[in-house]
């Protein structure tokens, strides 16, 4: 599943800290974080995972980059007029 | 793009009942014809439940059919969608492209689409009867579904009572297949919409197509 494959660099910190962020961005920010494809690349990600209160900053900073990933996959409708 | 769907013979119903002549009996052609869209929505079933919105304002847009606007545009999943939902303002603004008896080429003035009497429903499936006139700014909605055989009437502006409702809506001639971004349009034809003859300007039926 995309969020799932999108989270995963996080995991590559390795130390405690930043174990919590995975979790919080698995299990809380997914929706809203990861699901995109943009938040790995996002520094703020893994920065705020290596300080001691990552996880809610981890989570701010993946964030808006996900949403926009996601939205951009889904057509989109446009009801026009026209003379006939 | 491909074209999907077609011909909403909303005239020959509910908006025939609203003004006077049948559609394209009229004598003048439309310079305007502006409607007010509130919402626009999709259905997978041809029953029309369940919509999904696609775009709402509650303040409406309101745009001249004829200069080629856009409404509004939202995300829908990809999919067959059986039923395509306007709610829109019964009350339609147009004006005479020429003047002819009692119709003023450019003179701007309101007809509605929906008759005192008949009935409609909101996407939220509120009920509503239709009064007042031009007076009375009601929304009533335009369900365009397979399942319609496009006979008008009555029925013409409230939903299907289930899939193999013939007798409601109006005809969606195939299906709505969104596998991309895409446009729905809907159009209409000014040619004789109006008649000054009889010391009115009146109205004939709009005949609207979504395609």
């Amino acid at each position: 599943m995309r969020m799932a494959r999108v989270c995963a660099p996080y995991r590559a910190t390795g130390d405690r800290a930043a174990r919590v962020v995975v979790a919080l961005a698995v299990g809380l920010g997914a929706l809203s974080a990861c699901s995109g494809g943009a938040s790995p690349a996002a520094p703020g990600a893994n920065d705020g995972g290596n300080t001691a209160d990552g996880g809610s900053t981890a989570d701010a900073a993946g964030g808006p980059s996900g949403d926009a990933g996601a939205s951009s996959t889904r057509p989109v409708l446009t009801l026009r007029g026209a003379r006939r | 793009m491909k074209k999907h769907l077609l011909v909403a013979g909303l005239a020959t119903a509910a908006i025939a009942a609203s003004a006077s002549t049948q559609a394209g009996n009229g004598t003048i052609d439309a310079a305007t014809m502006t409607v007010t869209v509130y919402k626009f929505a999709v259905a997978h079933g041809a029953d029309c439940a369940n919509p999904t919105v696609v775009f709402s304002d509650d303040a409406g847009v309101a745009s001249d059919l004829l200069t080629g606007p856009t409404f509004g545009s939202g995300q829908v999943d990809a999919g067959t969608y059986e039923c395509v939902i306007i709610e829109l303002s019964k009350i339609i603004r147009t004006s005479a492209a020429t003047t002819s008896g009692a119709c003023t080429a450019g003179l701007e003035f309101s007809d509605v689409i929906c008759s005192d009497g008949q009935s409609s429903a909101l996407l939220d499936g509120t009920a509503v009867t239709c009064s007042g006139g031009a007076a009375n700014p009601q929304h009533v909605t335009v369900f365009v579904t397979t399942a319609s055989a496009g006979l008008g009437g009555d029925r013409a502006l409230l939903p299907p009572a289930n899939g193999a409702d013939t007798t409601s809506g109006l005809k969606l001639d195939a299906p709505l297949v969104v596998t991309g971004d895409e446009p729905v349009t809907l159009s209409v034809d000014p040619v004789q919409f109006l008649d000054g003859r009889g010391g009115a300007c009146t109205t004939s039926a709009p005949d609207f197509a979504v395609d």
